[in-house]
């Protein structure tokens, strides 16, 4: 009796994720040498690196660093926490347009500081110039997503019990020693699990440089997934898109468990 | 907390018993330097200590919880307060196994905290505190995390070892048998304040306060209207053993519950208005009333504040529930 409730749900998952998945492999089954041969992918697959070692990288230091402040006992600590989480909350592609205008060469906030604070003495085209448009993608990554990485390690440093930093501090250690020998070994198992979330959001990157770029300029901000965007819809290739999508897949679990299994290292002992 | 001032002598346990909130865990906190006091001194070794960090004050501590590090092994949590003092490592070594082994835990060096049982836990975080020759030692209801059958063989083991070791330990509990079992000195605590220091067998024979009358002992003092004897005390006290049974007694009372305890017998009892408890031994055949005597000589005298009164103006006789009804 109760199977037959298993089997329903079953059947739903065979047709809108083992089928589809497995026309796709087939589909594009002819297809997968050429994407070992694909000099493109390779470029915007080193684009794709780029962004999610610089983004991951910042947010996971400003995540730990905005985590310990948030952790203390501060006025109004509820409400910060509250607004610290904005960012996140709001969608991609309306933060991303709003970058976009910040960044805009003519009327933007970010040239209006910059002369104002005689950094530069005329507007950057910050999205038009390859090495700025990269900073700038980077940046707004980092603004929008360093609030889910603070929260996630926030609810790991709020599990680590008090007692073990007044025994360290009884035994001897200082305020950097306790952070050392205490906080970071037992919040390894939640900056895994960020660095996991974070690896495979920002390896599948799409809506925010979609928007800001558009991949630009000269494909220098375009990454894997404005890639096979393009294969598919662009230069209408389906088959070849499936077999790209299915490597670039496994190779984003790849990284992703490979990292994340790094990052717990001891703690899985 | 105020107006508090204990002294430990050296190698001596003062346990402070209290009941929970009482403040007896800020007392240890403050001693540790984990908290810091907004007025008075803290002195270890006769050293003013009051503006130190913790880890400049030389103490260890033991804490309810153990807060043993879930991600070192035992013998690292042993060994961390002698690493960060930078100790050679064959002394570090040298010093974990020899605390291992007077806890009998030298087996369970290589393990992590979460594959030891409770018992075994408390004994590294015992040797973690040992291992530093501390000035002193600062335990924080260490025990109540045990079963009943661990405590008490726990109780006699870390009396054994802190003699051995010549210890000064201050020691926080909420259980009166720990309290009196382990002390040199014990100090009663009640709303942040001290009630009464003293050895704890002065202590049952002479509570000073009307609150340490009824905290200390078990089962707990018969707590009385003082109009029950003449000399104006407020309340008066007797413990279940000292309520007399005997045929000539003047008051009849009839028993309510009996509660054996094995070697005694609990007897609830009530009549002519009182509700008292007596401890008699287990051999006494069981009867529906009782003949009671109050002796004033076994009585403890309190004031209307609390305090003891230590000489109430009181006819040896006894007083018998007639002679207080025909007032």
């Amino acid at each position: 009796m109760s199977y037959g409730y298993v089997a329903l749900a079953a059947v739903l998952l065979i047709c809108v994720i083992a089928l589809p998945l497995a026309v796709a492999l087939v589909g594009g089954a002819t297809h997968y040498g050429e994407v070992f041969s694909d000099r493109e992918l390779g470029k915007v697959a080193f684009n794709t690196a780029a962004f999610a070692f610089a983004s991951v990288s910042l947010e996971m230091c400003l995540g730990l660093l905005f985590a310990i402040v948030l952790h203390q006992t501060f006025l109004l600590r509820g409400i910060v926490r509250a607004i610290a989480l904005i960012p996140w909350a709001l969608p991609t592609a309306v933060m991303a347009m709003s970058w976009k205008w910040i960044f805009n060469d003519s009327y933007g906030v970010a040239n209006d500081l910059a002369i104002r604070l005689s950094l530069v003495g005329h507007g950057i085209a910050w999205l038009g110039r390859p090495g700025a448009a990269f900073a700038a993608i980077v940046l707004a990554d980092v603004w929008k997503t360093t609030p889910f990485v603070t929260i996630i390690l926030l609810a790991g440093l709020q599990s680590i019990p008090r007692d073990l930093y007044d025994a360290m501090s009884i035994d001897g250690a200082g305020p950097l020693q306790r952070f050392r020998l205490v906080t970071l070994p037992l919040l390894r198992p939640s900056i895994a699990l960020a660095l996991t979330f974070r690896l495979i959001q920002a390896i599948g990157i799409f809506d925010l440089v979609r928007v800001m770029t558009g991949g630009g300029p000269a494909d220098s901000t375009k990454t894997v997934a404005l890639y096979i965007y393009d294969v598919l819809i662009s230069y209408g290739m389906p088959e070849y898109g499936a077999a790209l999508t299915g490597v670039v897949a496994l190779a984003t679990f790849l990284v992703a468990a490979t990292f994340g299994a790094l990052a717990r290292g001891r703690a899985r002992a | 907390m105020s107006g508090v001032t204990l002294d430990v002598p050296d190698g001596e346990i003062l346990t402070v018993l209290g009941p929970s909130g009482c403040g007896k865990s800020t007392l240890l906190r403050l001693v540790a330097g984990l908290d810091r006091p907004d007025s008075g001194e803290i002195t270890i070794g006769g050293e003013d200590v009051t503006g130190r960090e913790p880890k400049d004050r030389d103490v260890a501590m033991v804490f309810q919880s153990y807060a043993l590090y879930p991600h070192m092994k035992i013998f690292e949590n042993i060994a961390v307060a002698l690493r960060l003092r930078r100790l050679p490592r064959e002394e570090v070594g040298c010093r974990v196994a020899k605390a291992a082994e007077m806890l009998g835990i030298s087996g369970l060096l290589g393990r992590y905290p979460r594959q030891l049982s409770g018992g075994e836990r408390q004994r590294a975080a015992l040797a973690r505190a040992i291992v530093r020759d501390p000035k002193a030692f600062l335990l924080d209801e260490p025990l109540s995390n045990l079963d009943a059958l661990q405590r008490e063989r726990t109780r006699a083991e870390l009396k054994t070892l802190f003699k051995e070791i010549r210890a000064t330990v201050l020691y926080v509990t909420h259980d009166q048998i720990e309290a009196m079992t382990l002390s040199d000195q014990m100090a009663v605590m009640r709303s942040g304040q001290i009630e009464q220091v003293g050895k704890p067998e002065e202590i049952y024979a002479r509570p000073t306060t009307f609150f340490v009358a009824g905290f200390v002992g078990s089962p707990q003092m018969n707590l009385l209207p003082g109009d029950l004897f003449p000399g104006g005390a407020h309340t008066v006290g007797i413990r279940p053993e000292d309520i007399l049974l005997a045929p000539e007694g003047p008051m009849e009372m009839g028993v309510v519950l009996r509660e054996s305890l094995g070697s005694q017998v609990l007897l609830s009892l009530r009549g002519g208005g009182l509700e008292l408890k007596a401890l008699v031994p287990a051999g006494r055949p069981a009867a529906e009333n009782e003949r009671v005597r109050l002796d004033p000589a076994r009585a403890h005298f309190f004031s209307a504040d609390g305090r003891r009164i230590d000489s109430p103006s009181i006819s040896s006789s006894a007083v018998t529930r007639k002679g207080r009804d025909g007032h």
